[in-house]
């Protein structure tokens, strides 16, 4: 097949090496042959031949990530206006700004946005900061005493609020239940007309029965008081039979065994005697 | 049975007897009573055996007697239990050859250091006598020489005695003459361990350094006591506990005595007018001597004329304020001046505005030590102000409220719309509406 395409080709072969290359060899036609043949196969549309409307297709777009600039440089802010969303930190937070979760640059004053570099803080990186005044370049001098603002209002202070010691219906807020030989309880009134303590306090009372809830913080410790308390219990056995056995109480001291463990020690006799 | 056997044997029954009757834990318990004895009489009378006089070997209970007495106890607590069952034995006569070995050989080391010592000494005295024309490089050149030299004979000191262990020894017990390099160069090392670096922390993250002065490294170590409890540097200090001046304790590492200006500043003074802050200064003492032996300041005893400049002032903050940083600064003058105090009570008097800066640069101070505490609003600040007559108990800071740059956005929706007196018979629905209005009107923002 490839073969017979070859033969046709080969008058427009020859013309076209005669055009373009007069000085190459013959053996390198069979390449270019080969490339056209190659072109042929593809199906490359010619420019006579009118296209079939693909060009309106659109192409398939996601949603948009809006990533950027939100404030140009001089811009007013106010605090917690977004001055630049990106992926990663193209841009640093500088004066008076911080850093979201996402690497947005939000502003933390109210000023004037600038744009900069600063050497001194670190060589490459791209700052974004707020200025308290437009004219203000950015970065400041590095030993210049930081500009700051107040951000506050004085007010007269507020008076605390009395509080009420007998609710609307003429019953007291609060009532203390006296018990002698317990601690005082403060019972206290509750939506639904009922005096009770509060479950904080309630949980407070623990402490005053002396109740300890558990001896040792960790498994491991509470393991290793056992086996301490063995090995005391062990130690003061073998201390007892040998005070005994000093003061000569009744000579040797059987040990206590099982009728079964008695048997197949006397068995053992037995085998090792023969 | 032999005679002598028959003889005995009643004798060693009794023995038996005797030893058969009494448990075997009864020689345990009366110990423990005999034991328990001795505690109560101890505890009850409280007797000071011999050993609880010496500071080397006195336990908690006796240490309070033994300090006002004027004797500090030596070591930790830890040790002192210790040393009282160990005899102290000199090293001389500890049994161990290699440590004896060792020691012969520290100490034919120092020998060499100190034929070293000797050898610069000459060097200095001979170039002292020599006239400056006849140095090479002249009277400059002569004068570096000379400095060089009494630079090696410090370092060659401390070289000395830095590996004896009964010098290291005397250092950890608090026993150290700090006249003497080699004690103050443990001190400094200590210092620089730790302490140094948490003030030069502090320092940087309570942004001291450039708030209050452009460069700060301190070379003494100030330790802050507030009726003698010790305060971290940079804690917050209740402001009746601040009340009363703190003393201070300075241990400086170089030699010989000097005068220092001692300022405490308040870098956070809210100024409301001018929506920024200020600085206040809160104590300000100068010609006050330093030496490495005497490192107790109280900040109560300078009370002499050519001394307090500015008395203390508490210091308080007002409610709803950022906390205050209260930084102790202690500047060391030049050598032999002495600042006239009766010019600086006349340029502080008034407290406000302060500037360490302008005052170091007036005065050729140069800051050597730093500590500092912070101070809020709290539940003593009113009476400690009222006493006093600190204004400004009564006031208190909000955050200024900040608007939004959109433009009001006018209620949208079918309730919103009929809220006029055209829809009088439908306000039982538009009105009053949870979350949306009340009897004044139209409450939901945008």
């Amino acid at each position: 097949m490839a073969m017979r395409f070859l033969s046709i080709q080969r008058p427009l072969l020859a013309a076209a090496a005669g055009i373009s290359r007069p000085s190459v060899t013959s053996s390198l036609v069979a390449p270019i042959g080969a490339q056209l043949a190659n072109a042929l196969v593809q199906g490359r549309r010619n420019a006579s031949v009118k296209a079939q409307g693909a060009y309106k297709k659109k192409s398939k777009r996601g949603i948009p990530n809006k990533l950027g600039a939100k404030r140009t440089g001089d811009q007013f802010v106010i605090p917690g206006n977004i001055l630049y969303k990106q992926r990663g930190t193209h841009w640093w937070p500088g004066e008076n700004c911080i850093m979201g979760r996402d690497h947005t640059i939000h502003a933390m004053a109210t000023g004037y946005v600038k744009y900069y570099r600063d050497p001194a803080r670190h060589p490459d990186r791209k700052y974004i900061g707020v200025v308290f005044n437009k004219e203000d370049t950015l970065p400041y001098p590095q030993h210049a005493e930081r500009k700051r603002k107040l951000n506050k209002t004085v007010h007269a202070m507020r008076a605390e609020a009395a509080k009420e010691e007998v609710s609307p219906s003429g019953i007291p807020f609060e009532v203390t239940r006296v018990e002698a030989g317990e601690p005082d309880r403060l019972l206290r009134l509750r939506a639904d007309y009922s005096y009770r303590e509060d479950n904080w306090r309630i949980g407070r009372l623990v402490k005053t029965t002396g109740l300890k809830t558990k001896a040792f913080r960790t498994r491991k410790q509470w393991f290793r008081h056992r086996r301490w308390r063995r090995e005391r219990e062990i130690a003061g056995q073998k201390e007892a039979a040998k005070k005994r056995a000093e003061s000569g109480g009744g000579g040797k001291v059987v040990k206590a065994i099982s009728k079964k463990a008695a048997k197949k020690a006397a068995k053992k006799a037995g085998k090792k005697a023969k | 049975m032999s005679r002598c056997q028959a003889v005995a044997r009643p004798l060693a029954r009794q023995l038996r007897q005797q030893c058969s009757i009494r448990p075997f834990t009864s020689g345990a318990a009366r110990a423990a009573e005999v034991q328990q004895q001795q505690q109560t009489s101890s505890s009850s009378s409280q007797q000071p055996s011999p050993l609880d006089l010496d500071p080397n070997s006195v336990l908690p209970e006796f240490e309070a007697p033994l300090i006002k007495a004027g004797k500090m106890p030596v070591g930790s607590r830890r040790r002192r239990v210790a040393l009282r069952t160990t005899a102290s034995i000199p090293f001389e006569q500890l049994p161990y050859q290699a440590f004896q070995e060792a020691r012969a050989i520290l100490a034919a080391d120092r020998q060499e250091k100190v034929a070293k010592i000797r050898e610069q000494l000459d060097k200095i005295a001979a170039l002292e006598a020599k006239d400056a024309a006849q140095v090479k490089g002249g009277e400059k050149m002569k004068e570096t020489k000379l400095a060089s030299l009494r630079r090696s004979v410090e370092e060659l000191k401390i070289l000395a005695d830095i590996n004896d262990p009964l010098v290291k020894k005397r250092f950890e017990d608090g026993l150290g003459d700090m006249n003497k390099p080699i004690y103050r160069h443990y001190a400094e090392r200590k210092w620089r361990s730790y302490d140094y670096r948490l003030i030069a922390q502090r320092i940087k993250q309570f942004n001291i350094v450039p708030d209050v002065l452009p460069k700060l490294d301190p070379l003494a170590d100030v330790q802050l006591f507030f009726r003698q409890q010790k305060i971290a540097p940079g804690a917050v200090v209740n402001s009746l506990v601040s009340e009363n001046p703190p003393r201070l304790r300075v241990q400086v590492f170089d030699a010989g005595s000097r005068l220092v200006s001692l300022v405490v500043l308040d870098a956070d003074v809210p100024d409301a007018e001018n929506d920024a802050f200020s600085k206040r200064c809160h104590f300000l003492a100068a010609n006050i001597p330093l030496s490495p032996n005497d490192t107790s300041l109280p900040l109560s005893r300078i009370k002499a004329d050519d001394q307090l400049a500015v008395p203390w002032l508490p210091p308080t903050s007002q409610k709803g304020a950022p906390y205050h940083r209260l930084g102790i600064f202690l500047l060391q003058q030049k050598p032999g001046v002495e600042l006239d105090v009766a010019a600086l009570k006349q340029l502080y008097a008034a407290r406000d505005g302060f500037s360490l800066k302008s005052f170091r640069d007036k005065f050729q101070l140069t800051p050597v030590g730093f500590n500092m505490f912070r101070s809020v609003w709290d539940e003593n600040t009113a009476a400690v102000m009222a006493r006093h007559g600190i204004p400004g108990a009564d006031v208190e800071f909000r955050p200024a409220r900040v608007h939004s740059l959109k433009p009001p956005v006018k209620p949208k929706g079918w309730e919103a719309k009929r809220q006029g007196p055209a829809y009088r018979h439908l306000w039982k629905y538009t009105k009053r509406i949870k979350g949306l209005s009340n009897a004044r009107g139209w409450t939901k923002r945008r």
